[in-house]
């Protein structure tokens, strides 16, 4: 190129040498070792170089002095004149040019790469053409058998996906169809064989339970299967474990490095593949494919080919499973069904039967079990039961929550009346949707029977504990109450026995006596010995001491331990009151017939002491003695008999008594006075009554005979006091009236208050009477339920009786 | 008069019943003791009448005490005599219509020296007075005051 650009400056600057030079390029050209032809403007061809003829061989001479048109289609050539005028025009060469000529009637063709430079004479105008050719025919031609053969390539790229995708629906349908798994296995062979050139397929199952692997499938692409057998192989635990798909060649090897040494996996042949097979986090197994010749051997789009189908392989496995698992469950569910005695039974969200155990078939003596199917409740059951039964399912439906352990009572179709336990949960399918319920119950006549048995004896138990007419209690080792009998709360001041437990005989009205009981407890556990029928002081409810009559035993449990103590009482007060009553009767009674005895010996005494002095002085003669002594037999006797009187007064009262009536005391008082006017004139005595006394229920004549007396009395004892008062008068409390007499008299020593009211008890035996009158009231009063008593403050103070009498009821 | 040792005797007869007083005093007028008898109605009076003869060293040298009398109680009056050591010495017999066991027993109990009961038979009242009056008058020592 240099030499041709030199040319042309040359050219540029030697025009008178234009001819030689041109003549010169001929030559040049001609012998030129490329091949090199030089055209004019018309784009004839002058010359060509000898390789340029070598190269269009018996054409050369076709085409000297004439262009290359023929050799050209009729673009080539029309584009190639427009390439000439271009460098003509332009002066500028152009590179680059491919270019077919035809060679031969055969159609063989000459492919050339072409540069055309101009050649300019002195004046700068283009001459000629150069044209420069290398050969690329060749090159062509392979481009072309190349561009071929990519061609081929991707058309079976194409057809081995197409096999592929074929080969992967196929088995996507036996999947759907449910092939049985050695069918399947089977089929993944023989897809594979059409596009896997491998030696053997290998389908390992991994047992999770032992960790080892199972070749379930294992064939030689020839078609012989070496049937079921246990492997251990490295590489297939090595690959579980990587959880990736590998491929080996022929020199490849997995080196691993364990305990700072390398060591290498056994390969059981020059290609080896393995997948592994996985359904969500479980192990399934593993597919390995070898190979042991170059015709045989895979690649990685073999690779790929295999973990689809490992994909769908997984997919029937994990299928098959689930398939073993869910015939294992219905087989169990069905051997439930058929033997479990409880009762079992699926209903739908309508509650018609789905299904239920046999031993529900049982129960309805139904010969054939599917005659329930589709009934509900209401078939079997009275109204009410079907109607709650219904309405717990429907509600378990609604909200999703079970109903657990209900007791309810069914009327079977037999007309047998049976408590049953039952519990209902909503049924789910695999979407979470509600499809109904289902439930089990369970007999639980017997213990329900059991139970009542229980709750009457328990309440027989509980209505003696009620009804027996004595406080029953007991406590546990710490004195807390842990139980007692309505009587008992009643008479501790609460509503119920509940309320007594958990007390303590602090927390109880009686908690003054506390210890006292606690420490008889103590004594009871403590001895293991009972303390029986004694009687201890209580104060109840109403803050009354209360006499008891309390036994107490250690109360054991069911091991025979003490645990605590159990006490029974009775209030024994009113005993006790009529015991102290019948002392003070009975002492009385002593004291009344001391003083009669006495009372009346006295006189006896006299008149039989007189009579012997009258023998006595009738025999001396001494007149004047013998009729004292007449005198005071005489006057003996009359006392005697006035004794004897009283005593009879005394004892009619209480027997022979008016009936109580409601009267007036005002009245009786009156009357009184009135009758005792006379002394009440003469003695200067003034009567004053504040007001009008009250109505009493009582014996009037008594009463009268008590004013009469106490007025009297008062009369009597008035002493020297020169204006006498009597004052009447009365006051009300909660339950009695308290009437009273007080004088302005001689008043009473305070140790006589209580001896006044005895019989035949004087004080003074110069004073009148004969210690009868008080005694008499007293008995009055107390047949009326009252009670007298008498106040003074002393010598000369005056004195005051007061007596008590019932409030009259209303009417 | 005077006892068979020759002591001059002096009685006080607590008594209420003047008619068995009469009685009493009348069959120990054989004992020639009528002007040295007292005869007091209750038991306040005898008491009152210690207290006096006490200062005036005229205590009598034995009591003839009823029971049943005014004022202050005979078993009282006993139980005031026996506890004082000024009158303690002094002989008390009860003498009393009461033959009841509580009586006897609470007498002795306060330390009464004899007790008696007056029979209701005249004759047998007489036999004891005269027993009495041997007994008590003539043959018991009395202390000397």
């Amino acid at each position: 190129m240099g030499k041709t650009s030199s040319v042309s400056e040359k050219g540029k600057t030697a025009v008178s040498e234009d001819d030689f030079n041109i003549s010169l390029y001929k030559d040049i050209v001609e012998s030129a070792p490329i091949p090199i032809w030089i055209k004019d403007t018309d784009s004839r061809i002058i010359r060509l170089s000898k390789a340029a003829g070598e190269l269009f061989g018996k054409m050369a001479s076709d085409i000297r002095g004439r262009s290359l048109d023929i050799l050209l289609s009729k673009a080539d050539a029309d584009q190639s004149r427009k390439e000439d005028r271009a460098v003509i025009r332009s002066k500028k060469p152009i590179l680059n040019i491919f270019r077919t000529f035809r060679y031969d009637d055969h159609g063989k063709s000459l492919v050339l790469q072409l540069k055309k430079v101009p050649l300019l004479d002195h004046k700068g105008k283009v001459t000629h053409i150069i044209v420069y050719a290398t050969n690329i025919t060749e090159q062509h031609e392979q481009e072309a058998l190349l561009k071929k053969k990519e061609g081929e390539t991707l058309k079976r790229e194409a057809e081995y996906k197409e096999i592929r995708n074929k080969i992967v629906h196929d088995l996507s349908d036996a999947l759907v169809a449910s092939m049985p798994l050695n069918d399947y296995y089977s089929l993944v062979h023989t897809s594979l064989s059409r596009i896997m050139p491998a030696d053997n397929l290998c389908i390992a199952l991994y047992k999770k339970e032992d960790k080892s692997f199972t070749c379930s499938y294992c064939t030689s692409f020839k078609g012989k299967a070496f049937g079921k057998q246990s492997i251990d192989c490295g590489m297939l635990e090595f690959i579980m474990k990587k959880k990736k798909p590998i491929l080996l060649g022929r020199d490849e090897f997995i080196a691993v490095v364990r305990k700072n040494k390398l060591t290498y996996k056994e390969k059981i042949s020059d290609w080896w593949m393995g997948i592994p097979m996985r359904s969500g986090n479980d192990h399934l197994g593993i597919i390995t494919l070898t190979a042991n010749s170059e015709d045989r051997k895979f690649d990685s789009n073999a690779l790929e080919t295999v973990i689809l189908v490992s994909n769908l392989l997984a997919v029937a496995i994990s299928k098959k499973n689930t398939e073993e698992k869910l015939a294992q469950q219905l087989d169990f569910l069905n051997s439930l069904m058929e033997n479990f005695q409880d009762m079992i039974y699926v209903k739908d969200r309508d509650s018609k039967f789905i299904r239920f155990s046999k031993s529900y078939a049982n129960r309805l003596n139904l010969s054939d079990p599917s005659l329930i199917a589709g009934k509900t409740d209401f078939d079997i059951f009275n109204d009410a039961h079907a109607r709650d039964a219904f309405a717990d399912e429907q509600r378990i439906i609604q909200t999703g929550i079970p109903l657990i352990g209900k007791d309810s009572l069914e009327i079977w179709p037999d007309g047998s009346r049976r408590w049953s336990n039952s519990s209902k949960m909503p049924w789910h399918n695999a979407a979470g949707e509600v499809m109904g319920t289902f439930g089990i119950s369970y007999d639980i006549t017997a213990r329900v029977l059991a139970e009542e048995e229980l709750k009457k004896s328990k309440a027989m138990l509980e209505a003696v504990l009620n009804y027996i007419p004595v406080s029953v209690f007991w406590k546990d080792k710490d004195g807390n109450y842990m139980g007692c009998n309505n009587i008992f709360a009643a008479m501790s001041g609460f509503e119920n026995p509940a309320q007594v437990i958990g007390k303590t005989d602090f927390d109880m009205p009686w908690h003054s006596h506390a210890e006292a009981y606690r420490s008889d407890d103590k004594e009871v556990m403590e001895n293991a010995s009972a303390k029986m029928n004694f009687e201890e002081m209580q104060t109840n409810a109403e803050g009354r001491q209360v006499w008891l009559l309390t036994s107490k035993v250690p109360l054991r449990n069911v091991e025979d331990e003490i645990i605590g103590m159990l006490g029974t009482y009775d209030d024994i007060t009113p005993q006790k009151e009529k015991e102290a009553e019948l002392k003070s009767k009975n002492e009385e009674l002593e004291r009344f017939t001391y003083t009669v005895s006495h009372d009346l010996k006295s006189p006896l005494f006299t008149i039989k002491g007189f009579v012997g002095l009258l023998e006595e002085d009738i025999a001396s003669g001494d007149a004047e003695n013998v009729r004292i002594n007449i005198l005071r037999i005489k006057a003996a006797a009359d006392k005697m008999s006035n004794l004897l009187n009283n005593l009879l007064e005394l004892s009619r009262v209480g027997r022979f008594n008016n009936p109580f009536v409601k009267v007036s005391m005002d009245k009786i008082v009156r009357d009184t006075i009135d009758s005792l006017s006379g002394i009440l004139k003469q003695k200067k005595v003034q009567l004053v009554q504040s007001d009008t006394l009250p109505e009493v229920f009582a014996d009037s004549q008594r009463m009268a005979e008590v004013w009469q007396n106490l007025i009297e009395n008062s009369v009597k004892f008035m002493g020297n006091q020169p204006y006498p008062v009597i004052k009447i008068g009365y006051s009300i409390s909660d339950k009695f009236l308290e009437f009273y007499i007080r004088d302005n008299g001689i008043g009473i020593d305070k140790k006589y208050f209580d001896t006044i009211f005895g019989l035949f008890n004087k004080l003074d035996n110069k004073s009148e009477g004969t210690g009868f009158g008080l005694a008499l009231v007293k008995r009055i009063i107390e047949i009326h339920d009252g009670s007298i008593r008498v106040e003074s403050a002393g010598k000369d103070q005056g004195t005051t009786f007061l007596f008590t009498l019932p409030k009259p009821k209303r009417k | 008069m005077k006892t068979i040792q020759g002591e001059p005797i002096s009685i006080l007869l607590v008594e209420d019943n003047v008619d068995h007083a009469h009685l009493v005093m009348r069959k120990l007028k054989s004992f020639q003791v009528a002007n040295r008898i007292v005869h007091l109605e209750d038991g306040e009076a005898a008491l009152l009448y210690l207290a006096k003869a006490k200062k005036d060293k005229n205590l009598p040298h034995i009591i003839l005490l009823d029971l049943r009398i005014p004022k202050v109680d005979g078993l009282e009056v006993l139980r005031l005599v026996k506890t004082n050591p000024d009158y303690m010495d002094i002989p008390i017999v009860v003498l009393t219509t009461s033959d009841a066991e509580t009586d006897i027993a609470r007498a002795y109990h306060l330390h009464a020296n004899s007790y008696l009961v007056k029979p209701v038979n005249f004759i047998n009242f007489t036999e004891l007075m005269e027993i009495l009056g041997f007994y008590w008058i003539c043959w018991n020592k009395n202390p000397y005051h």
